[in-house]
């Protein structure tokens, strides 16, 4: 198939486009190995402790730096990205619904786009809010979670169990 | 040090790659973000567009030791800072270079007679290559130092020192 997308240049062939190419990677990786290989020979090579020390602006680092952080804020930030997603997708479809940009457009088009806009909206939102149901129900919504699975039914709590994601038992208040 | 310094006599080659290194090094001496005392405000106003220490190309202030070449001690240094600083200088790659700005890390200063608390000069603590005197210096004293060390890094050489050079140079 010939299409006038994929022609080239005249006096231009392919064999010339795939050297060119190759030079180009060639001359690209050699430029890196070039400056690579000049910093090896020249650049002073000094070892002091405190080089790998972590910088804490001159301080001495207290503890490590790989530390757990706590997973509620990861929630939040998926929480967020939930609602973000949708607000931002509903104000286009919104606009697009209510007649922008299609004013030339006749009344049946308009009938078939915004039926059609109607039900990939709802299924969208039928996605988000299943997650959102979700938080809700495991008490991802509430900062200050219930202990030991308080609200929740024999099944829920073995099913959080299960997920690795178990609150602290009941009477214990470390880590709040 | 390096795989290609003190190994071969002075020649064409490895004076152009002199010029080449000292060029490069004096004309991108980055600073570390930090000020101790007064002499800071100092510094800052060298930084900013009246005196715009950045035609020197030494005005990109990182704020992190392990991007700088040159320490600016400016201010005071307490011995409750001299450890800090050390461990900044530390922690700063090679080839690094530090200034003394002012009077007190020059030589103590006001407090050289009955400072309790104070160094007696940075160069008690670290390497200093240029003193910049005053109390605080104006900018240009510390645009001039700069340019000195600048004619400093002007004669690095990787070149294999001879025994004739290193005795009239010591």
């Amino acid at each position: 198939m010939t299409s006038d997308v994929l022609a080239l240049a005249p006096g231009v062939d392919h064999v010339n486009v795939t050297f060119g190419v190759l030079l180009f990677c060639a001359a690209g990786g050699g430029m890196v190995l070039a400056i690579l290989i000049l910093g090896w020979l020249f650049r002073p090579k000094v070892y002091n402790p405190d080089k790998a020390a972590i910088y804490e602006c001159g301080e001495q680092a207290i503890g490590p730096g790989q530390v757990q952080f706590d997973l509620r804020f990861y929630v939040v930030a998926l929480v967020f990205i939930v609602f973000d997603i949708e607000i931002a997708l509903f104000y286009p479809w919104a606009v697009v619904f209510g007649g922008g940009g299609f004013e030339q457009a006749t009344v049946e088009f308009m009938q078939r786009v915004k039926t059609g806009a109607l039900y990939d909206m709802l299924f969208f939102f039928g996605v988000v809010v299943v997650g959102f149901l979700y938080l809700w129900k495991y008490g991802y919504l509430d900062w200050v979670r219930a202990l030991g699975g308080e609200g929740l039914s024999a099944a829920d709590r073995a099913d959080e169990a299960v997920r690795g994601d178990a609150r602290p038992a009941a009477g214990s208040e470390a880590g709040q | 040090m390096s795989f290609m310094v003190n190994r071969f006599e002075e020649g064409l080659m490895i004076t152009s790659v002199d010029w080449a290194l000292n060029w490069a090094r004096q004309c991108s001496l980055w600073p570390v973000t930090f000020g101790l005392a007064c002499c800071a405000i100092e510094m800052m106003a060298t930084g900013a567009d009246r005196w715009d220490i950045d035609r020197f190309g030494a005005g990109a202030y990182r704020p992190s030791p392990r991007q700088s070449d040159l320490m600016i001690v400016a201010g005071t240094v307490t011995y409750k800072m001299a450890s800090r600083l050390v461990r900044l200088f530390n922690q700063m790659p090679e080839p690094k270079w530090v200034i003394a700005m002012g009077a007190c890390t020059v030589g103590g200063g006001p407090y050289y007679k009955y400072g309790y608390h104070v160094v007696k000069g940075v160069d008690l603590i670290l390497p200093v290559d240029v003193y910049v005197p005053g109390c605080p210096p104006r900018p240009e004293s510390l645009l001039e130092g700069l340019l000195r060390l600048r004619d400093k890094i002007a004669h690095n050489t990787i070149a294999k020192a001879s025994p004739s050079q290193s005795e009239s140079a010591a």
